[in-house]
């Protein structure tokens, strides 16, 4: 008993390693209070948000931050929301300023008038892609509870099928994929993954350890509601190379344009053995789309250069029920027309533990892509490690 | 009388009260306005009604069909297994995904693979119909197609709700590769005398068929049905809200 009493002050370290400090930890401003950007920054972080800053504008409290505790961003603003509603003081808004790896996303107003109990009703606030009217004290305020450094080694689920043969007729191998997240600086990103496959009916010969994502990930934000991601490293599945996607948002996220490039080449590890092609695959991209922010529905065209030089095009019809999406897709390239689902639903719970120097949590969601015709594979496309739906995903209902 | 006769006459009466409360509420119709019908879609025991899933709704389905009634081809003669999700995807569109194999034989493959759109035209309102256009089975195998207009409309005489629906198919779009279902005029009625409980007659296009839905806890749905009157199939459903 004695020496497990001596390994106590360890076991707290690492507690405190993996979980944070306890909740509330830090300071706590009074209800009614007056706004003080001190208090309210320090409140934020002792919350579990990152990256936080704020500025009081004359009518305005302005906020930023990042949403490291929440599984859902449009969540984690309302909560912040109603954290911070009580506390304006003479101000007549909040304006709550997310942001992603530091990457300003956007604005969502809330009104005083909204009252503390706004998480509970699902929020109500106007969002908007725009970043006018953003005070430059706000942007170049110094920001608390850093994100930049920090590990997260977050756990996805992994799951693959396809058609076998009339004894077997659906084949599939899954498993877990602890992926290894540093975001560096803003907008710039280290991921380093492992694929542990538990269940491998698959005749891909792949071995049961394999490498997943390995990227550096730079987001950037240009004016005119325009982000730039660009991406280098081993992708998912078997492909390793880099790509450039760009995309422009209107400012209320209705309509998007952009493009994406990428020079990639096979990869794969099967049989204990590394197996790379030259990467000289080019792939070339156009995109638009139209998304409806209260029925949460996105559709979207795109057409190109997909993976083996399948020219073709591709529309996808999604539609976001609260944190699950599902959706249909058709593509057509000279592979051939194929058709299916997509699917993302929501992992584990709705709250992450706080954020710290190393952080173990569940992947936010699981992703899967269905195809009618598996031997169709036009209109595939490569995961990189972040999406541009992230940009403007906060906005759905 | 002796006492065995008068038990007698008892069992008699009450059968004979069973009887008449099902025979009046078939004729008097019923409905439970959007339940998922044999085939996977929103409907009675088979055809599908006017109306269709409530938006942001999805529904699972497990079917048990009678021999001779799930068009599997070249396996009539054994029962058909019917795994369905159906999904209120818009506010006017319905979509439905299903699964059908034989049962009674060694599973060779996942089985046919069954997609459906219906739109509704016309929301259902005091006093129109709701009115839907439906295309099953457009791409694959299309050993399910149909192309149908129908249309169905509810009246509540508090705690019952009675309802009508009526329909057209035709091969429109030239879909059908073996056969077609809801072909010429459809139609049926049900009658729901509590909300957890509607029974159901119909005319499929091809034979009548009836049935009987339980809904005894919140979402689930138990189907038992009739088949051309004589042949018995069942299903359970269980529904949620996505948002």
């Amino acid at each position: 008993m004695g020496s497990l009493l001596k390994l106590r002050p360890l076991f707290t370290v690492v507690a405190c390693l993996l979980l944070g400090a306890p909740e509330g930890a830090g300071a706590q401003l009074p209800e009614g209070e007056p706004a003080h950007a001190d208090g309210i920054v320090r409140l934020l972080t002792s919350r579990g948000f990152s990256n936080a800053g704020a500025v009081v504008d004359g009518q305005r409290l302005w906020v930023t931050l990042e949403n490291t505790r929440y599984r859902d961003t449009r969540r984690a603003l309302d909560e912040a929301a109603a954290l911070l509603l009580p506390m304006l003081g003479d101000a007549r808004e909040l304006v709550l300023v997310p942001t992603r790896d530091g990457v300003m996303l956007g604005k969502s107003v809330y009104s005083a008038a909204e009252g503390p109990d706004l998480a509970e009703r699902g929020g109500a606030a106007s969002g908007s892609l725009s970043l006018a009217g953003v005070p430059p004290e706000l942007i170049s305020a110094e920001r608390a509870g850093r994100s930049f450094g920090r590990v997260d080694v977050v756990v996805h689920p992994w799951f693959e099928a396809a058609f076998g043969d009339y004894d077997n007729p659906i084949r599939s191998r899954g498993g877990v994929a602890p992926e290894v997240r540093v975001p560096l600086r803003t907008g710039l990103s280290l991921s380093a993954q492992v694929l542990f496959t538990l269940q491998d009916d698959l005749p891909t010969g792949e071995s049961r350890v394999r490498p997943g994502l390995v990227t550096l990930n730079q987001a950037v934000r240009l004016p005119r509601n325009v982000f730039v991601v660009a991406a280098a490293g081993l992708f998912t599945p078997n492909r390793y190379g880099a790509d450039l996607h760009a995309r422009a948002y209107s400012p209320d996220a209705r309509w998007f344009a952009g493009g994406e490039v990428a020079t990639t080449g096979l990869a794969s590890f099967a049989r204990e053995e590394w197996r790379l092609a030259p990467a000289a695959e080019r792939t070339a991209l156009a995109e638009a789309g139209w998304r409806s922010t209260r029925q949460g529905l996105t559709v979207q065209g795109t057409a190109g250069t997909f993976l083996r030089d399948q020219k073709g095009v591709r529309m996808d019809v999604v539609r976001q029920f609260g944190e699950v999406d599902l959706g249909w897709f058709v593509t057509h390239t000279g592979q051939g027309t194929n058709a299916g689902a997509t699917l993302r639903i929501p992992l584990g719970v709705a709250k992450h533990p706080r954020p710290g120097p190393l952080r173990v949590r569940l992947a936010d969601a699981f992703h899967w892509e269905y195809r009618y015709y598996g031997f169709v594979p036009g209109g595939r496309r490569f995961r990189t490690g972040r999406t541009m739906d992230d940009f403007a995903r906060w906005m759905g209902p | 009388m002796t006492k065995a006769g008068r038990d007698t006459v008892d069992s008699l009466a009450q059968l004979v009260r069973l009887g008449a409360v099902l025979i009046a509420g078939s004729l008097l119709m019923s409905s439970e306005a959007r339940a998922q019908s044999l085939t996977g879609t929103t409907g009675l025991v088979s055809i599908p009604t006017g109306r269709i899933m409530e938006d942001s709704e999805l529904r699972a389905g497990l079917q048990w069909i009678a021999p001779g009634h799930h068009h599997f081809y070249g396996h009539h003669t054994r029962r058909g297994l019917v795994q369905s999700l159906s999904l209120g995807f818009l506010p006017f569109l319905e979509v439905d995904l299903r699964l059908t194999r034989p049962l009674d034989v060694p599973r060779q493959a996942l089985g046919d693979r069954m997609v459906s759109f219906r739109v509704q035209l016309i929301d259902e309102g005091a006093r129109r119909p709701a009115l839907a256009v439906g295309m099953h089975d457009i791409v694959g195998t299309r050993l399910y197609s149909a192309t149908y207009v129908v249309a169905s409309k509810e009246v509540r005489i508090t705690p019952a709700s009675i309802g009508i629906t009526a329909g057209y198919g035709e091969n429109v779009l030239d879909l059908a590769v073996y056969d077609e279902q809801f072909v010429g005029l459809f139609g049926g009625v049900s009658v729901a005398p509590r909300p957890w409980l509607a029974l159901m007659a119909e005319y499929d296009g091809e034979q009548p068929n009836a049935g009987v839905r339980i809904g005894p806890l919140r979402g689930f749905a138990v189907l038992l049905a009739a088949h051309d009157l004589d042949a018995l199939s069942g299903g359970m459903t269980y529904t949620l809200r996505l948002r």
